[in-house]
């Protein structure tokens, strides 16, 4: 059982979280978990609450996949574990939003409301 | 920053959770311990508080789960393989079976039909002899060999197809016992072992 916590469905929200981890990654350097749950929660001025049960499970994930790397470091008296890009991860963040782009536009297309748009 | 007693006290929460997963835990001591200090900077609150309102906020339901869905995750290209192979040897366990079938009943009915040739055979050598009397001895000896060879030559062949049969039989059984009852068993256990755990 994945959840989520927002003002959306956790439906809604299940397929984008890969996206959403790959694009804030592709932006910062390196992120630890609780940074990528704040840094979402900030963005979307609180209306996506990443939850730990989701993150962790597809952080780890891409990490198998190839698509992350980590990096520990020792923080006070705990690991802290930075999550960064591959190689192959950059490369899928391009084709990552573009499906998320097209996705949009069939959306716009089924309910015709105002496209919004993908930075 | 919380001491290094109070991050342990974490570690061990999750630990007694049933968390195995180093990574993981790594990952979640980070992450509670992020929760404890920013509710404890916020507001006049002590550790255990404010531990356990981290914990309903991350862990709201059921902690483990998280591991559960990780296993989930990562493992999920390696049970699609086993369930393909397992689907594989099923199919191939029921071809061979068939096979299997056919050929125990080919053996059965090549019996059947070599009792009609022989009958034939009796009944022509019965017209011949009344038809020919005076050669009755010497034509009998041919109609025996005759009858013999026939005989022979079937059951060779039966016992040929019997043995291809039972070779079917074998493989099906090995298929079925070796791939696809592990694997229901496998998935029935880990079916049963998650809804005891939710429970």
């Amino acid at each position: 059982m994945m959840y989520y916590c927002s003002m959306y469905s956790r439906e809604l929200l299940k397929g984008i979280l890969k996206p959403i981890i790959l694009k804030l990654l592709s932006e910062e350097e390196r992120m630890y978990g609780y940074e990528i749950v704040q840094k979402v929660k900030e963005k979307t001025e609180g209306r996506i609450l990443i939850k730990e049960g989701s993150l962790y499970p597809t952080l780890h994930a891409l990490t198998k996949e190839g698509f992350l790397t980590t990096e520990s470091e020792l923080v006070g008296n705990r690991t802290r574990k930075y999550y960064s890009l591959t190689q192959k991860g950059t490369g899928l963040v391009a084709p990552a939003m573009q499906e998320l782009s097209d996705f949009q536009s069939t959306l716009y297309l089924l309910f015709g409301k105002q496209k919004p748009a993908v930075s | 920053m919380i001491n290094a007693i109070q991050t342990q006290q974490i570690r061990s929460y999750l630990l007694q959770q049933g968390f195995t997963n180093t990574e993981l835990i790594d990952d979640l001591v980070d992450h509670l311990s992020c929760e404890v200090e920013i509710l404890l900077e916020d507001g006049q609150i002590d550790f255990t508080s404010a531990f356990s309102t981290a914990k309903e906020k991350v862990m709201p339901d059921y902690a483990i789960q998280i591991e559960n869905d990780l296993k989930f995750l990562t493992t999920k290209k390696y049970n699609t393989m086993i369930k393909k192979l397992a689907f594989i040897g099923g199919y191939a366990s029921v071809v061979c079976l068939c096979l299997s079938i056919l050929f125990f009943s080919q053996s059965l009915l090549g019996s059947k039909g070599s009792d009609f040739k022989m009958q034939a055979i009796q009944a022509e050598k019965y017209s011949y002899n009344l038809n020919n009397p005076e050669k009755y001895e010497v034509d009998s000896k041919e109609f025996s060999n005759k009858l013999s060879s026939i005989r022979f030559n079937t059951a060779i062949e039966s016992s040929k197809k019997f043995d291809l049969a039972e070779t079917f039989l074998l493989i099906s059984v090995i298929l079925f016992a070796s791939l696809y009852l592990p694997y229901q068993f496998y998935s029935k256990y880990q079916r049963s072992e998650e809804s005891l755990q939710q429970a």
